[in-house]
């Protein structure tokens, strides 16, 4: 049984009174609450604390029947067989106690995708990728801030199980964000699973043409799709980048007349850091012909970060502006033909359209929550763009995840 | 000067989202513009009327942008210096945020 109940107040006691008791009246005895929580929430997480499994994720927004808010909260309350695991650690040490975890027939994922816990730690990652000149070693030092998205379903992947993942990545991003709890523990950098003893039929989506068997053909759908720039050289390890055609990311940028911020310390400091970006780099993988895209900032870092382990992909990318050919009515199509109850919706679609989504949602009486980067393994039938690796669909925007209980 | 603005103009042009694209002089006078196609010239004339009216407020009173929003279409006014403005259509594809980014990033102060 899954039933949900949302607030729309600000005050984190004043919020969770309202869900509790909507909670006491339900027709059933839940044994699980997840919480997504919006931003003016998020630092009063603690509160969100029933009598029961309590897991508080922080999202940009939720989708109700009534609307779309950008503030209070949704919370899905359950009565289901489950497990609940918390793992920490670095990325192959969460892989591995992935690997060795019982897995659901659902599994869901839940961690930041790119975590610094506090300014200490920020200026030391921060110091030792300027102090270096290695590819591989800044790579490394990355490997303990990112969770690879594609690197994280492998786990289920290889024992055929079917997992979605929230990469939690705020638009707002700053030192402790996003922040999971767990019955009102903080997580910190680690990553929850869920794993569920009941499948979901679960659909991903990435709003884009299917791909094609040969790479320059798939190129040729996406120069419809986005406004393509160039073809550019990258050179790259697991999860940086040191140069595109021989230039910085910023001298790139620049060199195409971008501008967007100056100083990364300061806008880290002061929670000025905006998680996204319209321009980005189209990854090609090797294994499926699939394409990710990476968005770039201007920051001025000798060795960008990648949110997905770049090993399977071309070392040639494409140089891309955002823009979705077909715009919104493109979007409202697709969730036409498909049937949900709960939809992830990707919040870069959001910052796209702004308040032309809440018409998206306006008749489909469901609820759904607005984060970032949902990815997913499972069945996939079609070619899908974004399916990067055998049975692993990832992208850093427009990837939307639509589940049926 | 005239190829600075027609660079500006040139970067709009490999976006298909974008209408059009025109840089003014406060007093209205048109120095380099780009155009999609002819359809959206009564856009762009209804666009012209605007800048009239709001090019003296945007640099007066040190406005940011001035942003006209329709059903599929929108329109964006932004001061590129004290004495220029772009002004920037785009159709229902145009990802919002990335034009005021590009906007802003071509500002000369």
């Amino acid at each position: 049984m899954i039933e949900f109940a949302y607030s729309l107040k600000n005050d984190a006691r004043r919020a969770f009174d309202e869900i509790k008791s909507k909670a006491e009246n339900l027709d059933f005895k839940p044994n699980l609450a997840i919480v997504y929580l919006t931003e003016s929430l998020q630092k009063d997480a603690k509160v969100f604390k029933f009598n029961f499994n309590t897991l508080c994720i922080p999202v940009e927004g939720f989708i109700t029947p009534e609307g779309v808010w950008t503030r209070g909260c949704l919370c899905m309350f359950a009565d289901i067989e489950y497990s609940l695991n918390v793992f920490k650690g670095n990325v192959n040490e969460v892989v591995e106690q992935l690997r060795n975890a019982e897995k659901g027939k659902f599994n869901l994922l839940v961690y930041p995708l790119f975590y610094v816990e506090s300014r200490y730690a920020f200026l030391g990652k921060y110091l030792r990728l300027k102090i270096t000149s290695d590819l591989e070693k800044a790579s490394k030092i990355y490997e303990n801030l990112i969770y690879p998205m594609n690197t994280m379903l492998r786990p289920f992947r290889d024992e055929s199980k079917e997992a979605v993942s929230l990469n939690l990545f705020p638009i707002k991003f700053g030192i402790g964000k996003p922040q999971i709890y767990v019955n009102g523990e903080r997580v910190g950098r680690g990553v929850v699973h869920l794993s569920f003893d009941r499948e979901f039929v679960v659909d991903y989506t990435d709003f884009l043409p299917e791909r094609q068997k040969d790479i320059e053909q798939t190129k040729e759908i996406l120069k419809k799709e986005f406004q393509f720039v160039e073809e550019v050289k990258v050179k790259k390890s697991r999860l940086a980048i040191g140069n595109i055609g021989e230039l910085s990311i910023r001298e790139y940028l620049r060199k195409h007349r971008i501008k967007m911020r100056e100083d990364l310390e300061k806008d880290i400091e002061e929670e000025e850091f905006l998680g996204a970006t319209p321009y980005g780099l189209l990854f090609f993988s090797r294994e499926t012909g699939g394409v990710a895209g990476l968005g770039l900032m201007d920051y001025d870092l000798k060795f960008y970060p990648s949110l997905f382990d770049l090993t399977l992909f071309e070392n040639r990318a494409i140089f891309f502006g955002e823009k979705l050919s077909g715009g919104i009515s493109k979007i409202a199509s697709e969730l036409n033909k498909k049937r949900f109850d709960f939809i992830l919706f990707d919040q870069y679609i959001m910052l796209m359209f702004e308040e032309k989504i809440v018409d998206l949602f306006k008749k489909r009486k469901k609820y759904g929550i607005i984060t970032s980067c949902p990815s997913y393994t499972g069945n996939i039938e079609r070619k899908i763009m974004t399916e990067i690796e055998n049975k692993i669909a990832v992208n850093t925007f427009l990837s939307t995840v639509l589940i049926n209980f | 000067m005239r190829a600075e603005l027609l660079k500006i103009i040139e970067a709009f042009r490999a976006d298909d989202s974008v209408l059009f694209a025109v840089v003014y002089s406060v007093d209205g006078t048109v120095l380099a513009s780009y155009i999609k196609s002819r359809e959206w010239i009564p856009t762009l004339e209804w666009a012209e009327k605007q800048v009239e009216v709001v090019a003296r407020q945007v640099l007066e009173e040190n406005l940011n942008s001035v942003e006209f929003r329709f059903g599929r279409e929108g329109i964006l006014i932004k001061p590129i210096s004290r004495s220029m403005l772009l002004v920037v259509g785009i159709s229902d594809a145009a990802s919002l945020y990335k034009v005021r980014i590009d906007t802003e990033s071509l500002r000369y102060d």
